[in-house]
């Protein structure tokens, strides 16, 4: 049995089993390595490659896991059978979305302004330091979703936009 | 059966305080959160004086609050009703029976009009008398203050406090003196400090944009829309003098952090001493900053900032800023001179005189400060909030840690990204910088995204190792830096963790026992399927 798990972009399936003479089989995309001294306990699992022990902690979560592996944190996402991978709404909007929580300090123009590419449209506040949510391209700022003083939370729909063609 | 220690501890009813420091500090009332928050409250511990802290609604679980002697809710989340309200700090002080207030750094260390409040309310202010506050504080009279010290200043403009005109009239007259210094200029708040509410400017045209942010960020932050204008310099180094000044005339200079690694103008990496600082410009820049801060009559620990730039001529140094309270980075001074700054600032407002003299003050090996902050680097910096998951720090000689984090915390949006300072030290800067690498690998943070690979991968750049430092460091080295992809080792890692049954790792960590276990008997029902 395997497990498709994705990391970023990347995808790969993972396949962990013991071998006949006991030690720990690692198959990545079909490709065989051979795991030598596992141990795992409380969060934390080490094994040696290439000569060194390599330790890491484990973070569990609703949909995968997280890493920290020789000083980095690394997401890992598993993938269900049967599920297509895309992930509806994330592309949307691109940066009139926010992507942090904060507070709308002023909307910069009116609702139906023609504005250019890098126009600033509202400027955010989050953690003390403004933020400026710029055009995408040249358009249309067709409303804005959010009030001067709103709080916003990530992944809230900031300015409805359309691009001139 | 022993019973586990209370996590409050009740202030005992003492003989037993009081055994190093002057009777006038008993109990301490601190006017900050996070980190710094804690610092403080462990320096009181060690003088035998009792902690009083202050927390927001969102703060109730802080570590600070856990760690003081007792605490007090004072508001909710936004610092303007809780950690800016002078009104409820004073009340809060008065009800716990304090003696004095420390201020930490940021919210209300550099107000003072909070200290006079203070002081009027018969307690000690740790920090310097609010002249001197005032004085250095605002940044126009400061750089009157330095050119009359002595101490070259960069050029800048700023309109008189008083000057009557409209909002147009300001900036055209600000415009006018752009053009006269020269652009690039600086916009930048005349009350303000570490970054807040200040503007590159290259081109004319947007000087007027540049203005309007700059003071509603001012406004927002220090309460104070004024900003005013200063000259460029390209790629310079930020090194600032620490200074000690007590209650009976002794001022001394503690040598130089070197600050240059920072981005949008917020320090990331510092060090001390500098890799460009000799021991004769160590102590030109020192015996400046001490008249400096004996021209405005300064008490306790103070900062002078300054910028130092390279020419053909040589090395340029100009007067930037006085910072009158402690310092984010004051643990790099503390390593490389071997003494703790919060036990000084504790014991000069309590009236003690300063035993340390000027000749013996020699940096010691070298000392280097990482900022770990929720951020996410590969997404412009965006502020990252979650619950820290697994949390462990980093443990060998030479390590420190300043953080306020805990497993469990719960990392918010209300406040500062800072998480922790890992601060280290070593023989010599090869040695420190090997030291923070491996520190920071060590040092493992799951729940949210923070700087640490970028951190990292700062402290391996060429440029970094050779000591070529400059504030344009970030923008000529570190531009369109990425995470490296998952490597065999990460997936193989990733495939481990996988095999684990969900569930095992929490039921493991609740129980009694951490030993390892046999790996076979939580792999079994994988390699038989």
């Amino acid at each position: 049995m395997s497990r498709r798990y994705a990391h970023g972009s990347e995808e790969r399936e993972l396949s962990l089993r013991r071998s006949t003479d006991g030690s720990m089989l690692l198959s990545l995309d079909g490709r065989e390595l051979k795991l030598a001294e596992l141990q795992q306990e409380a969060g934390e699992l080490s094994f040696i490659w290439e000569g060194r022990r390599v330790s890491a902690f484990v973070l569990s979560n609703a949909g995968g896991f997280e890493l920290w592996i020789e000083g980095r944190r690394m997401v890992f996402r598993s993938i269900e059978p049967g599920a297509d991978g895309s992930e509806a709404g994330a592309e949307r909007g691109g940066d009139l979305v926010s992507r942090m929580p904060g507070k709308v300090l002023a909307l910069l123009v009116e609702p139906g302004a023609q504005v250019h590419k890098g126009q600033p449209l509202l400027i955010l506040e989050a953690m003390k330091m403004e933020h400026e949510i710029l055009a995408p391209a040249d358009g249309v700022v067709s409303a804005f979703r959010k009030a001067q003083g709103d709080r916003v939370m990530p992944g809230d729909l900031l300015v409805d936009f359309e691009a001139s063609t | 059966m022993l019973e586990s220690p209370p996590l409050v501890r009740t202030p005992p009813a003492s003989p037993t305080y009081n055994t190093h420091i002057s009777a006038r500090i008993t109990r301490v009332l601190i006017a900050n959160r996070g980190e710094i928050a804690v610092r403080i409250i462990r320096a009181c511990r060690e003088l035998g004086i009792a902690s009083v802290a202050v927390y927001s609604e969102p703060d109730a679980r802080a570590l600070h609050v856990r760690l003081a002697d007792q605490a007090r809710l004072i508001g909710p989340a936004p610092p303007r009703e809780s950690y800016l309200r002078a009104d409820k700090l004073l009340a809060v002080a008065a009800e716990t029976g304090c003696d004095a207030v420390h201020p930490g750094y940021g919210f209300l260390s550099e107000n003072d009009a909070f200290a006079q409040a203070v002081n009027d309310a018969g307690l000690a202010w740790i920090g310097p008398p609010p002249p001197a506050i005032r004085g250095m504080g605002l940044k126009v009279e400061s750089r009157a203050t330095a050119i009359a010290a002595g101490v070259p200043v960069v050029p800048g403009f700023e309109l008189p406090s008083e000057h009557g005109l409209s909002d147009s009239e300001a900036d055209l007259r600000l415009a006018e003196a752009a053009m006269a210094i020269g652009y690039p200029v600086l916009v930048k708040a005349s009350a303000g400090g570490g970054g807040k509410g200040m503007r590159l400017v290259e081109d004319p045209e947007r000087l007027d944009e540049a203005l309007a942010a700059a003071r509603r960020e001012a406004q927002a932050a220090f309460g104070n829309p004024t900003v005013y204008l200063e000259k460029y310099i390209r790629n310079p180094r930020h090194i600032e003098i620490q200074l000690l000044a007590d209650k009976h005339g002794n001022i001394v200079h503690l040598g130089e952090r070197e600050c240059s690694i920072q981005r949008r103008y917020q320090k990331i990496i510092e060090e001390a001493p500098s890799p460009a600082v000799s021991a004769e410009l160590r102590e030109k820049m020192g015996s400046g900053a001490v008249a400096l801060a004996r021209a405005v009559g300064y008490e306790g620990a103070g900062t002078v900032e300054f910028i130092v730039g390279q020419d053909a001529l040589g090395q340029h140094y100009y007067f930037l800023e006085m910072n009158t309270r402690l310092q984010v980075e004051h643990p790099v001074t503390e390593l490389a001179y071997g003494l703790d700054l919060l036990h000084w600032q504790l014991r000069i407002a309590a009236g003690e005189e300063l035993t340390l003299r000027q000749e013996d003050l020699k940096p010691r090996g070298h000392a280097i400060e990482c900022r770990l902050c929720a951020e996410d680097p590969a997404a412009g910096f965006l502020p990252q909030v979650g619950r820290i998951g697994v949390y462990r720090e980093p443990q060998s000689p030479g390590v420190r840690v300043d953080t306020a984090l805990y497993e469990g915390w719960e990392v918010g949006a209300d406040y500062d990204p800072l998480l922790a300072k890992l601060i280290v030290h070593g023989p010599d800067r090869d040695t420190a910088i090997q030291r923070a690498a491996q520190a920071l690998r060590d040092y493992a943070v799951l729940g949210l995204t923070t700087n640490s690979e970028y951190l990292q991968a700062i402290l391996a750049h060429p440029a970094f190792l050779a000591g070529e430092l400059s504030t344009g460091f970030i923008t000529q080295h570190m531009e369109g830096w990425a995470p490296a992809p998952a490597t065999e080792l990460h997936w193989a890692a990733a495939a481990v963790a996988a095999a684990v049954p969900r569930g095992t790792a929490q039921q493991a960590s609740s129980a009694a026992s951490t030993a390892l276990h046999n790996p076979w008997q939580s792999l079994g029902a994988w390699s038989n399927v």
